[in-house]
């Protein structure tokens, strides 16, 4: 507008910025890609909800919805939220953006299931309230430890093992899901967690969840004797479980590499 | 002429009393339901009432009471709030003197309930009668790992 005035002196100038305003909008519909098509993205930024190191943010379902492939309802379903885990707990879901639409909000989720990795968009209606974790756990299938991360900082390391070469633990981004103690079985020691990572073995009762639990045979920790689970000491997964609050565990990020 | 006059007076009176008894009837009203905090050129604008609160994700043994800490907030001021477990009133809460925000908490009793998952709803409702409600879930099970190990 500014440069059509300075542009066009006298008298003409009322009637150059009548030309000009309606020939605005046409030239910011061509300028900006897509924002004319109902459910396309408005030009505000997207919010990183999780950087899945210092600061994660994750949910549960309050209503069944389809995950889709992109912010839009004609997008392509990729899932659907599940409201409870093979064991029971409610189905926790972790959070890695959000973006607005002109059909409301929308959020980037991380799907928990075969094949591992999967992430897809739900609106933000379908979603429960937001809970942030600054807690973060690497599992290093090579060196068999696990280091605990508060703030990106290591605040406790303990020695794991792993999957054996034919059931290796899935490498990739996770979460933790379940959070259980007292269920009075020695082989999974004290206290056991439930991750969002699907292990190769595909027929095991409940899915096949990998785990991150105690032990019965303290002496095959490190090592690689699992079939996919991520086994500790029981003094080390009580301790674990302790640092990471409990039931508060659920939610924290877990990166196996 | 003179009939007149007392015609007109007394038309005027009459009228003068039917307007006196109607707006002392209209104050009552008013003064029975108190007035929003919001939606005048004064005040906020009205937004509906909220809840906020979350499911829990944690599963629960069958038994073991569940509690849900509740923010209730209605800028017009909250008259009231239920909360329901599958369709059934749990606990019901009234409010004097139009607060905007109260903090509640419930205590779902688990006993005799199926392992599953559980659904409850609290409704708020504002002064101005406005009434919205929002949905949680919590999960009774018996915590048993499946892990591949």
């Amino acid at each position: 507008m500014i440069v059509a005035q300075r542009a066009v002196p006298g008298g003409r100038l009322a009637l150059a910025a009548c030309l000009a305003t309606l020939a605005l909008p046409a030239g910011a519909a061509r300028a900006a890609p897509g924002p004319t098509r109902p459910g396309a993205v408005y030009s505000r930024p997207a919010a990183v909800l999780s950087n899945e190191t210092t600061r994660s943010t994750w949910t549960v379902a309050d209503y069944s919805s389809i995950i889709r492939s992109a912010p839009t309802p004609r997008a392509r379903g990729v899932g659907r939220l599940e409201f409870q885990t093979p064991d029971g707990f409610l189905q926790s879901y972790l959070l890695l953006r959000q973006r607005w639409t002109r059909q409301g909000a929308w959020v980037l989720l991380r799907i928990p299931g075969r094949p591992n990795g999967r992430v897809g968009w739900v609106r933000r209606g379908a979603l429960d309230s937001f809970h942030r974790t600054n807690m973060q756990i690497v599992v290093d299938r090579e060196s068999e430890r696990l280091t605990l991360y508060r703030n990106g900082r290591a605040i406790f390391q303990a020695p794991v093992g792993t999957g054996k070469p034919s059931t290796p633990t899935p490498p990739g981004h996770f979460w933790i899901t379940e959070s259980f103690g007292g269920f009075g079985d020695p082989f999974y020691g004290p206290w056991a967690f439930g991750t969002s990572d699907y292990s190769t073995i595909s027929d095991w009762p409940g899915g096949g969840i990998v785990g991150i639990h105690g032990t019965n045979e303290p002496q095959l920790v490190p090592g690689h004797p699992s079939h996919g689970c991520i086994r500790m000491h029981n003094g080390d997964v009580l301790t674990l479980e302790r640092l990471l609050g409990g039931e508060s565990a659920i939610g924290t990020p877990l990166l196996v590499k | 002429m003179r009939k007149f006059i007392v015609t007109l007076v007394s038309v005027f009176v009459v009228a003068g009393l039917t307007a006196s008894i109607a707006t002392a009837r209209h104050g009552k009203a008013h003064s029975s339901a108190p007035p929003a905090l919001c939606g005048t050129l004064y005040k906020p604008a009205c937004a509906p009432p909220g809840a906020v609160f979350s499911s829990i994700a944690a599963c629960r043994a069958a038994g073991a009471a569940v509690g849900v800490p509740i923010r209730l907030h209605a800028i017009a001021g909250l008259k009231s709030a239920t909360v329901l477990l599958k369709g059934h009133k749990v606990k019901t809460f009234n409010f004097k003197g139009r607060p905007q925000n109260r903090s509640v908490r419930v205590a779902f009793s688990t006993r005799g309930l199926r392992p599953g998952l559980y659904t409850f709803t609290v409704k708020v409702t504002d002064v101005r009668g406005v009434t919205r409600k929002r949905i949680g879930h919590f999960s009774i099970c018996k915590p048993k790992p499946k892990f591949t190990g």
